[in-house]
């Protein structure tokens, strides 16, 4: 056997290489990886192009099977380091991002960097100091600013700041704001005109291992069933804030998942998720932590039932614009099947294939297309990475 | 440094009993990542990030880093380093044969020249990361330091898997010959 002495020595001394070298790749962690960033996604509308495939299909759970969208990413403008990892100089923030840090009686809130209506604002609550931190000079800075209640909102959760040179207000909130129960917490954050839906879900199963097969994004308006399914009837359902055992702990077990893009209105917490998943637990990433609460498996199910036979599915495929090899080619069905390119946000019919499978066609190239589905690995697992803050992980 | 970690040093500083909460707060998503891509195992992963706490503990005094990040990351890397020469005595562990695996790629062919001084060898390694660029650095730190897997650093920088480790693969090759050059002995 092998002792590898010399090899661990050199890991061993790897872990003496300076801090900056260390920071710098750790530091990129605190974005999301850019593919799955759907709020990058959509600003970067630009850059993609569409191509829907009908008529590939593949089995789900035995239920018959979805339609699969290919997403081409032209990363080139969005995946640069400078545009992943550049922290702005002090100067070039606004003044929200500059002061991110407020200390009230109640406790430390920290900039949503999010404006807030005047008309949401209520009484004043209290004359305080905001302080921010530059990472180039290593100052930190503070400034005289006014408190306010949010109109509906507990000011347990968040409050609404102005400050001296400025007419607007700003939302600051309390990441770790932690209600008794899911019905606290659907009151004092004022979901019920708070709370909105980006209109996909996706259904994903996990694995005992962790991992995820066949997932499926759904699109709808699914408030209704929100509201009357799953959050009806919720009177003293504890919650459960989820430290690192516990995400492991659910991640491992949560089987088919539905996961349903949410956004706090005036919050800033946007393009967060809500999950319900069979075993009868509601998940959401709102705030700083992970928190589940019990529903039901009934109604858990009755959840997913729903949104699987009223909404239309399709499969997503993320394809690199720079990796040529990754482009989708037609699947041979033996039936005809449409490609539909989406620019600018319009569909265009451009092509239709004939997909009768050749008999030449039984080669490298039909071996090649047999891959054209991938399994993504579970994010709330550690050990992929060293980022746990995927957008879809509680 | 950001605030956050000044604080938590200063809890450390005035032995609070805060202290290691805060640490945790913060850090044991990280600490536990990186021990587990290196070890493989979660309850061996665990006993090491309470083992970095503890140690933090004890150095902090007098220790007063200047960044906490860093110093805490190579805290729980070294504990699960030693923890790994431990298992190694006694099992194989795949993930982590390939990465030192990986890493004997890196070591010039010197068996009959004494090894270099460690100061001697970081120097040039932290001389050699010194010149590359941004993106392949924090590719091979990401691989070599936190033990990421290539899968997952693809997803992470946005980058193809054939991409890491083709960069992976030259920066060996490119690290091999810069140690031979400088007569560096591993």
């Amino acid at each position: 056997m092998k002792d590898n002495k010399k090899e661990m020595r050199l890991m061993k001394v790897i872990s003496d290489i300076p801090d900056d070298m260390i920071t710098s790749a750790a530091n990129e962690k605190t974005k999301k990886p850019w593919y799955k960033n759907f709020a990058v996604l959509g600003t970067a509308a630009a850059c993609i192009c569409a191509v829907v495939v009908g008529g590939v299909l593949l089995a789900m759970n035995g239920q018959g099977g979805y339609p699969i969208k290919y997403i081409y990413l032209d990363a080139d403008d969005i995946k640069t380091e400078e545009n992943v990892a550049y922290v702005p100089k002090w100067d070039e923030r606004t003044i929200e991002e500059q002061y991110t840090e407020l200390t009230l009686s109640e406790g430390t809130y920290g900039s949503r960097c999010t404006e807030i209506d005047a008309s949401l604002i209520q009484g004043k609550i209290a004359s305080a100091t905001a302080s921010g931190y530059d990472d180039y000079t290593e100052k930190t800075y503070t400034t005289d600013v006014e408190v306010y209640k949010i109109s509906k909102v507990s000011e347990g959760f968040a409050v609404a700041v102005k400050f001296a040179e400025s007419d607007k207000y700003y939302v600051y909130g309390k990441g770790f704001y932690t209600p008794r129960t899911l019905e606290g917490f659907i009151n004092d954050l004022n979901l019920k005109d708070n709370l909105s839906f980006s209109g996909k879900i996706t259904c994903k199963n996990w694995g005992d291992d962790g991992k995820t097969s066949d997932e499926v994004t759904f699109e709808g308006d699914v408030s209704k069933a929100v509201w009357e399914i799953l959050l009806s009837d919720i009177e003293d359902i504890p919650i459960t804030i989820m430290d690192a055992d516990e995400d492991i702990k659910y991640t491992l077990n949560r089987g088919k998942t539905m996961h349903i893009g949410i956004s706090i209105k005036f919050s800033g917490y946007n393009n967060i998720v809500m999950n319900v998943d069979e075993n009868g637990y509601l998940t959401t990433n709102t705030l700083s932590s992970g928190k589940y609460f019990f529903i039901g498996k009934e109604k858990a199910k009755e959840f997913i039932d729903y949104v699987e036979k009223n909404f239309e599915g399709y499969i997503i495929k993320y394809v690199y614009e720079d990796n040529p090899d990754d482009k989708p080619k037609p699947e041979y069905t033996g039936e005809s099947s449409t490609v539909t390119h989406i620019v600018g946000g319009k569909e265009e019919v451009t092509t239709v294939y004939s997909t009768a499978r050749p008999p030449q066609d039984s080669g490298p190239e039909a071996e090649a297309n047999e891959g054209n589905t991938e399994s993504r690995e579970g994010s709330g697992i550690i050990g992929e990475g060293i980022d746990s803050s995927d957008v879809d992980k509680p | 440094m950001d605030i956050t970690d000044i604080r938590i040093i200063e809890l450390f500083t005035s032995r609070s009993k805060d202290a290691v909460s805060a640490l945790s707060k913060k850090y044991e998503k990280l600490c536990r990542s990186i021990s587990y891509n290196i070890l493989r195992n979660r309850e061996d992963a665990e006993e090491c990030v309470n083992d970095t706490y503890l140690k933090v503990w004890d150095s902090i005094p007098p220790a007063k880093p200047d960044n906490l990040t860093a110093y805490v990351c190579r805290i729980a890397r070294n504990i699960s380093l030693d923890k790994l020469r431990y298992n190694l005595r006694s099992k194989r562990n795949g993930s982590t044969d390939a990465l030192l695996s990986e890493l004997s790629e890196c070591i010039p062919s010197t068996d009959n020249v004494e090894e270099s001084a460690d100061d001697t060898l970081k120097n040039a390694i932290t001389d050699f990361l010194d010149g590359l660029s941004d993106r392949d650095r924090n590719i091979f730190v990401r691989r070599y330091f936190f033990c990421e897997d290539v899968k997952s650093i693809s997803k992470k920088l946005g980058v193809t898997e054939t991409n890491v480790t083709t960069i992976l693969n030259r920066t060996r090759n490119n690290l091999k010959k810069y140690l031979s050059d400088n007569g560096i002995a591993v």
